[in-house]
């Protein structure tokens, strides 16, 4: 198949997946017991008028099918509703909270994927001795950790007890800084323990995927030609297999965002770092719908995105897919 | 006549199967090593709550609330002075139960659609695969976030919303599987003789598929554990059941890290680790024992 | 292969280097000049609006941003604030307020009594917020000269000074159409008279305001106020104990005993009283529509429970030990309107219950449950909110303690969404939540008459008697008189027992004394901050100055 016509279907299937998502994401909302109105009732105290303004305004006595169309109307015109609790256009909220998160999970990734790489190639190298294995069993057990409760252990032993480090919070609000070099150190020592904790948290699974495609590219023909040929081990490794093995850490990326998203989820939620992750859960405990709702779009729309794009990289890099 | 036969024939093999399986699974120490653990716990889920029970540590009448291990308390009190030991260990079958539940659900729906998927083929197979392709891209942790907060704290929800959003591995795999025994000469003599669909895909196709359905069930469990944890953790439990995520929940909320009170943080975390543990261990040996290269290709 | 194993050495070196770095150089951000107020809180500000925010810690911004008419001291009697003082003719509906002369809004522009006069109507024309209530018997507003205000309501209204309204400029609102005012206006540089400006607002972060250099009270002597929102208690509780804050309110039981044991000597700990309650609340509704049992409708039933629950237990477990056994309506801290009830209090006396159920007929069945005459089991569903995990402890409690006198009680734990609407649908037993009670106990005393059923009444009670004496209080200007129908309603109320009142809950918090001085309490036993009144912030000064 030629690229144009690889390229075209890889799209099309990304969008109807979109349109899926779009669907399922406005019907999950709607069958939710009760009337999201009521949230706001109890609370302020909101007169008959001004509660009958906010249901047209929330376009909530509608029928569900004419709901719908104002819906992806809406949407394709860049409106995903109105917070209930900010009262502000959900786009607005969620857009002020994505490089917080894109720069959590940037650092945590770049690190993770360099470290776990490193020592996927140094147990693959060394298989079957005792550095492999007790590298082997960490990576299974780091793999085994629910993400928050690393979290927790990880503020309790340099946050709380050392106190090394700071407890939670992108940096002090309102700090004065004697110079740019300060502040780049302050920001850093905020970054430091939420970015590090993630990365432990992906590691494993680069190690141990970067381990087993490097094993099983080594037993490839090629590998053996090349060994014939009196191609040196060290040249083997970093000419040879290295490239080939990197092609399912590529995919692992893309395949790993939705779990990587979890765990921003989790880590935002125990360090108070402000972004995506902390407002879904805000917006959960405030049940904070429109909110809930743009948010589940945009992270799940970034997600397919993603993927397409690694799809395309995927088959950029890699010898044997290219016609 | 024709049918009892192939069905006993398929289970014969099935069991065949088992033992030559089990004699290759015992030499891989990891996977021991995860059995053991497992059945640790599945004893303690099983007995545990039989034998132990949730008392509040109270001295001179007044009750001892976050209070470190001491004797007749090894690990400490609550906030509640609930005894943490007694809640670990009654803990475990409840969240034991809600894992394997939600496993069987995400096996049930993965095994019933990558068998039909691939059976049929067609225009059944593109739609059922373009559903599980949203269901694999999606991030689960969201969904389920979403989906539990949209239904309400309760076990049943938890182990439905586990359920519902973990199947589509298990489809893609199973899937795959099934197309290569489809076309196996058994299948076509099946045809042959008129047996209906159904009873084609019960009888013949189920019981070869079966070994990677096992092997994947225990990696969907791992999971399924990890993802109650989660969800409780973040509130999304139901309070009134005592598992080792709401454990974990109130000991967040209630101040455990500044109290510095480790020995009710740690204990439920690692049961949590451990019976993951278990089960990564359990799979990562039934990789290298059933033939990885078979799963690797389609995915 | 030996490269490699260099290659992760670097690696690591490179990462300790880095980790030094950063720790190192973490000891250098002291040199700040600025006085800065830190304040922690749990809870996100969900818009510097005031027509549509209604969480404790948004009003808190506002008090502080804006202004009110009046103010109350520490006994709660009203004091001046913008307005200096206020008289009424004799038919209580005619009001003059005398407004501060040299109040500048922080844009510079003067405050005038065109901007009460504007900020009253544009709320009463447009239903606006919780401050509808406060003037919608306002019938004529008149402005006599650039200080002066007159006010002509429709009827005496007894608690007329004590308007929580916060006064808009008119320069900037009357530019707002009402629809936005209510929606989706921002607000995001908000204009007032306060001790303190927002300057800077990031949602789920942090709210920072900068002290007002022309406040008509004198500039405060700290510079800027700081509300820093935490996800979880645990960091901000660590933050106070580091320096990093210096008040943190919102504290649970259990870091506040933590807090309390650790004894250090800069941290005060606050087991303030605060105007706040938690009841159970029965489903009393004589309707048909009524979805609840209707053996709860039955007052004996009820007064059983009463005497069944040992609230102070509750209180020990649940909540730490900090709170007190409730009673009426109107909480001990407001002391000149709380009624005592002395020996008429039901305490905690399960022979009691027990007797009082026997005599009313109904008897234990053989699996321990109690029937109604009719053969009905005294069998109910409480109703726990998922949000509150100390609501959860003290329906275990419940359970355990009717289980005692033979009442089966299955709770049942749903988000706050999902009980608003059953408790609307009138589809409820019984369940557990609270009040906020406002300085004037005229508002917490109407949630409960027949007129807010299907609005603000969570129990469907409804009693002519108790309604007449509601209006007649309104009325009574003469505020002896006033209270003793406010006891006499608060006695009403308790006899006929739809709330049993679980708690008075305390403020939990705690501050630093190593930085500032001038912490004020308000009322004597109440907080520092997230009050009613704003003296804090406007006492607040750095030690020795």
């Amino acid at each position: 198949m030629n690229m144009r016509g690889y390229l075209l279907r890889k799209f099309i299937q990304a969008l109807i997946t979109v349109f899926i998502v779009i669907f399922m994401n406005f019907f999950l909302f709607r069958i939710m017991p009760g009337d999201p109105i009521r949230v706001l009732i109890r609370n302020p105290r909101i007169s008959a008028g001004a509660l009958e303004r906010v249901r047209d305004q929330f376009g909530l006595n509608e029928s569900r099918l004419v709901q719908f169309w104002i819906y992806l109307r809406d949407l394709f015109s860049g409106d995903l509703g109105t917070s209930f609790n900010y009262r502000q256009p959900v786009l607005d909220i969620v857009m002020e909270r994505v490089p917080a998160t894109v720069l959590l999970i940037g650092t945590a990734t770049v690190l993770s994927i360099i470290i776990g790489v490193l020592l996927g190639v140094i147990f693959a190298w060394k298989r079957g001795t005792r550095i492999d294995i007790i590298g082997l069993s960490f990576s299974l057990i780091l793999y085994s950790m629910p993400t928050f409760w690393v979290a927790i252990i990880m503020v309790m032993i340099f946050a709380v007890y050392w106190q090394i480090f700071p407890l939670g919070g992108m940096g002090m609000p309102g700090a004065f800084y004697s110079s740019y070099w300060v502040e780049l150190a302050s920001q850093l020592r905020y970054m430091f323990l939420p970015t590090i904790t993630f990365a432990l948290i992906l590691i494993g699974e680069y190690v141990l995927i970067m381990r087993s495609s490097l094993l099983e590219v080594m037993r490839e023909d090629y590998m053996l030609t090349a060994r014939a040929k009196g191609v040196t081990n060290r040249n083997m490794l970093f000419r040879h297999a290295m490239p080939n093995a990197m092609l399912p850490v590529v995919t692992l990326i893309a395949i790993n965002l939705g779990f990587i998203v979890g765990g921003a989820i989790q880590i935002e939620t125990v360090f108070s770092w402000p972004g995506l992750g902390r407002l879904m859960y805000s917006a959960l405990t405030n049940r904070d719908y429109p909110v809930l709702q743009g948010l589940f779009l945009f992270i799940t729309i970034a997600v397919i995105g993603a993927n397409f794009c690694a799809d395309l990289l995927y088959r950029y890099l890699d010898p044997r897919v290219k016609s | 006549m024709n049918s009892a036969l192939a069905k006993r024939d398929n289970f014969a093999l099935l069991k065949k199967n088992m033992t030559s399986f089990w004699s290759i699974y015992r030499q891989n120490s990891m996977g021991l090593i995860g059995l053991v653990i497992l059945l640790v716990f599945a004893l303690m889920a099983l007995f545990g709550p039989y034998l132990v029970e949730i008392t509040v540590m109270a001295v001179d009448g007044v009750t001892q609330v976050i209070h470190p291990p001491t004797s007749g308390y090894w690990l400490g009190t609550d906030d509640l002075g609930k005894d943490i030991l007694a809640g670990v260990i009654i803990g475990s079958r409840v969240s034991l139960l809600v894992g394997l539940a939600a496993t069987a659900i995400s096996m049930i729906i993965g095994t019933v659609i990558g068998i039909v998927s691939g059976f049929y083929g067609r225009a059944v197979d593109a739609v059922l695969m373009r559903i599980t392709d949203v269901f694999l891209v999606i991030p689960w942790l969201p969904l389920m976030l979403v989906m539990a907060a949209l239904l309400g704290p309760s076990l049943g929800n938890i182990i439905f919303v586990i359920g519902i959003t973990s199947w589509a591995g298990t489809a893609r795999i199973i899937r795959s599987q099934t197309l290569s025994v489809k076309e196996r000469p058994y299948v076509e003599r099946a045809r042959a003789i008129g047996s209906g669909d159904t009873h084609i895909m019960f009888y013949h196709i189920l019981p070869n598929v079966f070994p990677l359905i096992f092997a994947n069930t225990v990696l969907v469990a791992a999971v399924a554990i990890l993802s109650e944890t989660t969800l409780s953790f973040l509130g999304m439990g139901d309070p009134t059941q005592v598992t080792w995520g709401m454990m974990l929940h109130f000991a967040f909320s209630m101040g455990a890290v500044s109290y510095g009170a480790w020995w009710w943080l740690l204990p439920p975390g690692i049961c949590v680790v451990l019976v993951v543990l278990s089960f990564t261990f359990i799979g990562y040996a039934l990789d290298e024992v059933l033939n990885p290269k078979l799963r690797r290709r389609d995915q | 292969m030996r490269r490699l194993n260099k290659v992760a050495l670097l690696l690591v070196i490179l990462i300790l280097a880095v980790s030094l770095l950063v720790t190192g150089c973490g000891g250098e951000e002291s040199q700040d000049e600025r006085n800065i107020l830190r304040i922690g809180y749990m809870r996100e500000i969900e818009s510097l609006n005031p027509m549509v925010i209604w969480s404790v810690q948004a009003y808190e911004v506002m008090y502080v941003n804006y202004n009110f008419l009046m103010s109350w001291d520490e006994d709660l009697n009203v004091t001046p604030k913008l307005a200096k003082s206020w008289d009424v003719d004799e038919s209580g509906t005619f009001w003059t307020f005398y407004l501060e002369e040299e109040v500048t809004w922080h844009d510079g522009e003067p405050f005038t009594a065109e901007d009460v006069k504007f900020t009253f109507e544009y709320i009463r024309d447009n239903e606006l917020g919780y401050f509808y209530d406060y003037v919608a018997s306002m019938e004529e507003i008149e402005v006599v000269d650039e200080h002066t205000l007159t006010v002509k309501t429709d009827e005496p209204i007894a608690w007329m000074p004590q308007l929580l309204v916060p006064i808009l400029p008119m320069h900037i609102w009357s530019e707002i159409d009402p629809a936005d005012a209510e929606g989706e206006f921002t607000n995001d540089n908000p204009v007032g008279t306060g001790p303190f400006q927002v300057v800077e607002h990031r949602k789920g972060e942090y709210t920072r305001l900068v002290a007002n250099d022309n406040y008509f009270k004198g500039r405060p002597a700290i510079d800027e106020v700081i509300y820093i929102i935490y996800a979880n208690t645990d960091m901000m509780v660590e933050a106070l104990k580091q320096g990093e804050l210096d008040v943190i309110a919102d504290v649970p039981g259990a870091q506040f005993k933590a807090l309390q044991e650790t004894n250090d000597p800069d941290i005060v700990t606050l087991d303030a009283d605060s105007p706040s309650f938690t009841e159970l609340s029965f489903n009393v509704w004589e309707d048909e529509e009524s979805m609840g049992n209707p053996i709860l409708r039955d007052r004996e039933v009820r007064i059983a429970i009463e005497y069944a629950l040992d609230r102070q237990e509750m209180i020990d477990v649940a909540l730490m030990g900090y709170g007190e056994v409730g009673s009426t309506l109107v909480p001990p801290l407001f002391d000149f309107w709380h009624l005592d009830l002395g020996d008429d209090f039901r305490a905690y006396n399960p022979q009691i219950a027990v007797e009082t159920l026997e005599a009313a007929g109904y008897t234990l069945g053989a699996d321990g449950i109690r029937v109604s005459p009719d053969g009905e089991p005294l069998a109910f569903t409480l109703l726990i909110r998922n949000e509150s995990p100390d609501n959860q402890k003290m329906a275990s409690m419940i359970k355990d303690m009717l289980a005692e006198v033979g009442i089966e009680i299955t709770v049942s734990v749903i988000d706050e969404g999902t009980l608003t609407d059953r408790i609307y649908d009138g589809d409820f037993d019984m369940f557990i939540w609270g009040w906020y009670v406002d300085v004037d106990p005229s508002s917490i005393l109407k949630v409960v008459t027949t007129d807010e059923i299907m609005s603000w009444s969570d129990c469907f009670y409804s009693n002519p008697v108790y309604d007449e004496l509601h209006l007649l209080q309104q009325r009574t200007m003469d505020r002896d008189e006033r209270r003793e129908l406010i006891l006499e309603m608060q006695r009403i109320f308790y006899n006929d027992s739809a709330y049993i009142m679980l708690s008075y809950d305390p403020e939990l918090m705690a501050y630093r004394t190593d930085k500032y001085e001038g912490w004020v309490r308000n009322p004597r036993t109440g907080p520092v901050v997230y009050t009613n009144v704003i003296d804090t912030y406007e006492e607040l000064r750095p030690i020795g100055e």
